[in-house]
């Protein structure tokens, strides 16, 4: 069941290689060399190369010796005095989990990993070491893009406290109490449509007008119907594959530049954790459909100007879908319990931008209207009283 | 003939008012009686019984309470009413006690024109904005239907009143009830609506219903129709302050306050 695991290693000293988004290589903490990401490219390939050599000379000689232990195995087993451990309820049936489990052999200390099926990049709990699962992206699974993290996991924890600041409703042991039980820099899967909408819209506008005649004022409204048609491209909706990753949150912590994206290689992913998707393009495309339209007849309705109100009546949008790429892209996932209660962040991992839904204190939500509303009757009442004097 | 005179009369006594306190270092006090009648509205016996009216009042509580009618406003002031009447009240140093506190009522019969005009800190406690507009009620029921005495009458009676209230400490003024009922109201709304904005800011995740950030290009705008379809038309009537049929103003200016309108 072991499958082949990459652990990035420093040519120098053997110590294990992890990426540093600020300096873009991937550096070893040992020796403190750093290396780029094309130079470990072509290390790593002249490796595997060797490797699938000598794997094969070692398969052969496993054989013979596996067939030298059968016997010595049935020899001893005559000599036993036939009381030997009851093994017999232990069972290797894993049921449904086994179509969700793999099991890797850590290359470092030799420590068996069992992840989900879908991870490609982890780190062994054992010696700590990064370790990358290239077999996730053979073949068609391979990524076109990886977006390479930029900002450091001391960097999510700076914009978390920064995200607990100026919010009066948070109550006062959340920032001071919580405990931070987890912080990841994920690759997430996404993705990425490229497509045109183009449709017609209608909307029913007005335009107001007041003035006074006599001792009446007058409100003439004039009514228009506005039809609106037209098409927009889009280039790489991010739509998240994975379904480990709340949808909300994966939406919130947009836009990315892509003006960063590299070509896929696993040398982006030492030191972080990497999955691949198991949400496919026809299930995640309704996703980017339902952007497509919104966006389409958002920039619809800004060219209905000049009116008072504006509002749909009608739409007809049609979707010409394009190529779909396949991505990585950083996210810093942080995990907080408070209260019993478990509240997630995540931060995009080259803007910085961070998102999560924070506890809202009942006492401060009481105290702050209270003396919103007490300063407001206190000044209004003043002013009240100053005029009717 | 025997109006024009007395205007003509008031005119020049006026001037020589202006000539003496031009040459006066102090003034000495109201250079008018408290009923002066140039436009001859009343007999001499109405004149006289106001006249011993308002002189009560106006020693008792410190506060002049002066009524006087001219043919017309323009011979004073040529640039309003209120402007007519400060000018009479200051000229003629009308007024009570250091302060020269005073109220006074001016009709002018060319075009009815009436003003009231308040002067000193005494007098404006007495009679705010709220109070004058309740006195002027009293009075122009009767000048509306050429009752010239009863309406100075009741406005004698009515200054009588408003100053012996002010007297002890409770003038009158508007009820509070409702205005605080309504000021506390849109406060508390006010505070829920800042809560609402401060509490929706704790929540930062959304599913996105755009892709905007991903748009290339411009929209290519294919068709663009706006076709007028129909109008409608709403009428309000729109409510403006009236009292007996006559429309009138608060001003105020020169250290005074007044109102004024038609009668």
């Amino acid at each position: 069941m072991a499958t082949q695991v990459t652990n990035y290693q420093c040519p120098a000293c053997t110590g294990p290689l992890h990426f540093v988004g600020e300096s873009g290589r991937l550096e070893c903490d040992y020796c403190g060399s750093s290396f780029d990401i094309a130079e470990i490219e072509a290390f790593y390939a002249e490796k595997e190369a060797k490797a699938v050599e000598a794997a094969e000379a070692a398969q052969k000689q496993e054989e013979t010796e596996a067939a030298q232990k059968t016997a010595e195995a049935d020899e001893q087993k005559s000599a036993a005095d036939g009381s030997d451990w009851d093994s017999s309820g232990l069972s290797e049936d894993w049921g449904a989990d086994a179509a969700d489990m793999k099991a890797y052999c850590c290359p470092s200390c030799g420590a068996e990993l069992l992840c989900d099926a879908t991870t490609a990049a982890t780190s062994c709990p054992y010696c700590g070491n990064p370790s990358v699962i290239p077999g996730q992206f053979t073949g068609i699974l391979k990524p076109d893009f990886v977006l390479p993290f930029k900002l450091s996991k001391e960097d999510a924890i700076k914009a978390l406290k920064k995200h607990y600041l100026k919010k009066p409703l948070l109550p006062s042991t959340f920032s001071k109490a919580n405990h931070l039980e987890e912080i990841k820099g994920v690759y997430v899967p996404f993705w990425m449509y490229d497509g045109e909408a183009s449709g017609s819209a209608r909307f029913h506008a007005t335009q107001v007008h007041t003035y006074t005649s006599g001792d009446y004022e007058i409100t003439e409204t004039r009514h228009y119907d506005v039809s609106r048609a037209g098409s927009i491209g889009f280039e790489k909706i991010p739509v998240d594959a994975s379904s480990k990753m709340p949808d909300d949150y994966m939406d919130s912590i947009e836009p990315y530049d892509y003006a960063d994206l590299k070509p896929f290689s696993t040398a982006y992913l030492p030191g972080f954790l990497a999955d691949k998707y198991d949400v496919s393009i026809e299930d995640s495309r309704e996703r980017a459909d339902k952007r497509c339209a919104g966006s389409l007849l958002s920039a619809l309705e800004r060219t209905v100007s000049g009116y008072t109100t504006c509002n749909e009546t009608s739409r007809d949008i049609h979707l010409k879908r394009g190529k779909v790429h396949y991505a990585l892209l950083p996210v810093w996932i942080l995990n907080t319990r408070w209260d019993g209660k478990d509240f997630l962040f995540a931060m995009n991992g080259q803007t910085g931008k961070l998102v999560g839904n924070l506890p809202v204190s009942t006492k401060r939500v009481i105290g702050l209207f209270a003396a919103i509303a007490a300063s407001l009757i206190a000044i209004s009442v003043t002013a009240l009283l100053f005029l009717a004097r | 003939m025997k109006k024009r005179i007395c205007c003509l009369l008031l005119v020049f006594l006026f001037c020589l008012v202006l000539c003496v306190s031009a040459a006066a270092t102090e003034q000495t006090g109201a250079q008018l009686s408290y009923v002066t009648d140039s436009a001859g509205l009343l007999s001499e016996n109405e004149n006289i019984l106001l006249e011993k009216m308002a002189e009560s009042v106006s020693k008792k509580y410190g506060v002049g309470v002066y009524i006087v009618t001219v043919e017309d406003y323009r011979d004073f002031h040529s640039e309003g009413v209120y402007k007519a009447t400060y000018t009479i009240y200051h000229e003629c140093t009308m007024g009570e006690g250091p302060n020269r506190d005073g109220i006074m009522l001016l009709l002018s019969m060319d075009d009815r024109d009436w003003e009231m005009f308040c002067y000193g800190s005494r007098c404006e406690y007495a009679f705010n904005s709220y109070g004058q507009e309740k006195l002027e009620k009293v009075f122009l029921d009767n000048f509306g239907e050429n009752d010239w005495y009863g309406g100075f009458e009741d406005y004698v009676k009515e200054c009588n009143v408003y100053l012996e209230k002010a007297s002890i400490g409770k003038p009158v003024r508007a009820s509070l009830f409702y205005p605080l009922l309504i000021v506390i109201g849109l406060s508390l709304l006010a505070a829920a609506a800042i809560v609402a904005v401060v509490w929706e800011k704790m929540n930062s995740v959304a599913e996105k219903a755009t892709a905007n950030a991903y748009i290339s290009g411009a929209l290519r705008l294919t068709e663009q129709t706006d076709h007028f379809t129909h109008k409608t038309t709403s009428s309000r009537k729109i409510e403006r302050s009236s009292s007996s049929g006559s429309s009138s103003q608060s001003e105020s200016g020169g250290g005074g306050s007044g109102r004024s309108g038609k009668f």
